[in-house]
């Protein structure tokens, strides 16, 4: 076929699509709210009762629409329940509250499957210990380096360059410097790496501009570009390859705005949007379709939500998934065969959540439950070998306790309404990464040892975790489960 | 005047119909024609014969929308003199790029080679534009029915002209992979 004669046929394509194609292009939601937001304002410096009756009807309004949707207002002050109201109906979805109320309640009307898997044996732990040395260093991996220089007028050191390292096992395959900028992550795309961070500052008073960078398959830096947004801080925490060669870089802006950015393959920026959320940080991000999802959390407040958007910047919708009985931590997303699948654990809620070992919410009732039964008690001193880690408790004792408390749950859900359909579930673990390929990989860690250490500031339980692999078809079926050589590690 | 006025105007041979369609759709069909030529005369030459068309088709078609029916109309003609034009290596306008865009989802070779369905072909465009959000296809439909310029369309949908290029190379993407998944290879 040649071109004339496709642009020919496509003169008789649907005449009401054609038709709506030429309609004037309604303003988008969002520079509505705006409007609305800022009469709001002006309205506030004079309060007469007439604003007071207006104040009521809103209210009403808002609280007929929540009766409507079967929403509750439960914890809600008045001001939040119309602002979730105006949040919703104005299709902005960025107000932290929304999500709270829009919940997917994940205890009720679709069934899952809890998969069984062995507790680890003796032998197991023994052996995990060789493979924690044995994967180290295996196969193509990275490495990064930092260097720092004395700055004699400031009195301290402060960052030279970063340095960003490709090996092959233990042969070095190339290695990349940046001076512009400190390097926080990378990641694999199609042609390379692409390299982010921000510019390096011993100040909070200082500037910092994100910057992305590309680096092609032999370590040559393709480009290298600094965010042109008007921040004081703005960090990347994340970057996804859109398949047409462009990227989308997700990022924060003054630790209250989610920022849409899309690049061209040669470092050019092709469009960018804010959107104000709040103070929270962007945990996960994932295409979905033409969209993104990205998880959005504060960890002080234990809230998290998704937010979906779409591919110019705007939050199309947002939720949370929550149940009465559980916390549910969502640690990967990712769509496959037309769904989106969430890995996730989960852990009892607590009785009292203000018993919470200092924000530590999903491992406080194990820590509580330790210090009730006086389980800390020191059992010998601290060995001399540095193989043998030293623990108040004893293994036997505090892993059965951490894989009572965690399992790992992989959520099905509608990627329209992002409502689950279906889950898996595996206890005594965590769910670990989602890959998608001709089949979808889920990676669960499950418990395997367990170290209890008071001292220490980091951490108080840390263990190391034994990666099984289920494997799934583009049906959502199981297809197979395998205990893979792959050992992770987890520190609470 | 409402469409249908205009329509009974031409079931009942009133030459007042031509004027009152040329009142409420001479801008809509001259835009279209310019779009698609790049210059004035040419672009009245069409709309005139799109005015000659409808009195000639109406009846027995009723036409609804009317609107739809006259782009349509203007569009062929238009697209028509435009192949001429090239053949003569005269004409301009946005067609030729549309075109050039268009050519990354086909072959080009002569499609007597690949005998299909025209009304199975256009079924399943319709089919691959419902897979679409609205914008998206409006935006499709903007540059690939009416032939607006990059710029005309960023300015209609208040988008800068990087993302309406980007948005519709993806498009095309998606159009000529849903094509070849459903046999057409073209």
């Amino acid at each position: 076929m040649k071109a004339e004669e496709l642009f020919d046929l496509i003169g008789e394509v649907d005449e009401k699509k054609v038709q709506e194609s030429i309609m004037p292009v309604k303003r988008s939601g969002k520079t509505l709210w705006i409007k609305i937001g800022a009469a709001a304002a002006c309205l506030c410096v004079v309060l007469t009762t007439g604003a007071v009756a207006a104040d009521a009807r809103a209210y009403n309004e808002a609280v007929d629409f929540f009766q409507e949707y079967g929403l509750s207002t439960e914890g809600l002050t008045r001001m939040e329940i119309k602002a979730v109201y105006r949040d919703i109906t104005t299709k902005t979805y960025s107000y932290s509250k929304t999500a709270d109320v829009i919940q997917r309640n994940i205890s009720a009307g679709f069934a899952g499957t809890e998969i069984a898997q062995d507790e680890p044996a003796p032998q197991d732990i023994a052996e995990l210990w060789e493979q924690i040395k044995a994967t180290e260093n295996k196969g193509v991996h990275y490495r990064p380096d930092y260097l720092y220089r004395q700055d004699e007028a400031l009195g301290f050191s402060v960052h030279a360059k970063s340095i960003l390292q490709k090996f092959d096992g233990n042969k070095l395959l190339w290695n990349v410097s940046f001076t512009e900028f400190y390097m926080e992550k990378w990641t694999e795309v199609s042609g390379g790496v692409l390299v982010w961070g921000y510019t390096p500052t011993w100040s909070s008073a200082q500037r910092a501009n994100a910057w992305l960078a590309k680096v092609d398959d032999r370590g040559d830096i393709l480009w290298k570009t600094e965010l042109p947004h008007d921040f004081h801080r703005e960090y990347i925490a994340g970057v996804l390859e859109n398949g047409d060669g462009t990227y989308a870089v997700l990022s924060r802006g003054d630790l209250k705005f989610l920022v849409l950015s899309q690049y061209s393959p040669d470092g050019t920026e092709i469009s960018t949007h804010k959107t104000e959320v709040g103070n929270e940080g962007i945990w996960n991000i994932a295409r979905l379709g033409e969209d993104y999802i990205v998880q959005l959390g504060n960890k002080s407040t234990n809230v998290e939500r998704i937010v979906r958007v779409d591919q110019d910047g705007n939050l199309t919708d947002a939720f949370a998934y929550t149940s009465e009985d559980c916390y549910y931590y969502i640690t990967d997303m990712a769509e496959f065969a037309g769904k989106l699948y969430l890995s996730a654990y989960s852990v009892p809620r607590l009785s009292d959540e203000g018993d919470n070992a200092g924000t530590r919410y999903d491992i406080a009732a194990v820590l509580k439950y330790i210090y009730d039964n006086n389980l800390n008690q020191y059992n010998e001193t601290p060995p001399s070998d540095n193989d043998n880690l030293y623990s108040e408790i004893p293994n036997e004792v505090l892993l059965p306790l951490l894989r009572n408390h965690y399992t790992a749950v992989l959520l099905v859900c509608d990627p329209s309404e992002g409502t689950p359909q279906t889950y898996y579930s595996v206890q005594g673990s965590l769910g670990g990464k989602l890959t998608a390929g001709d089949e979808l990989a889920w990676d669960v860690e499950s418990f395997s040892s367990a170290v209890y250490c008071s001292f220490t500031s980091a951490w108080t339980i840390s263990g190391t975790c034994q990666v099984f692999r289920y494997s799934f078809d583009t049906n959502g079926t199981l297809l197979s489960q395998e205990k893979t050589d792959e050992v992770t590690t987890f520190a609470r | 005047m409402e469409d249908r006025d205009i329509v009974n105007l031409y079931l009942d041979r009133n030459l007042a119909a031509i004027n009152e369609t040329a009142a409420k759709y001479g801008n809509y069909c001259s835009s279209i024609a310019k779009s698609i030529l790049g210059n004035e005369e040419d672009a009245e030459e069409c709309v005139n014969d799109t005015y000659l068309n409808a009195w000639n088709s109406i009846p027995p078609h009723r036409p609804d929308p009317l609107s739809t029916y006259l782009g349509k109309i203007t569009r062929n003609l238009s697209f028509d003199r435009f192949r001429k034009q090239t053949a003569d290596k005269r004409g301009g306008g946005e067609t030729s790029l549309v075109l050039e865009e268009l050519s990354e989802c086909v072959s080009g070779r002569d499609s007597v080679e690949q005998a299909f369905d025209r009304q199975e072909f256009v079924q399943a465009m319709n089919d691959f534009l419902n897979t679409l959000p609205q914008k998206k296809y409006r935006i499709f439909l903007c540059r690939y029915w009416y032939a607006y310029s990059i710029p005309e369309i960023a300015e209609k949908f208040k988008i800068t002209e990087g993302n309406v290029s980007v948005t519709l190379n993806r498009i095309r993407t998606k159009l000529k992979n849903f094509l070849e998944e459903r046999g057409y290879v073209i």
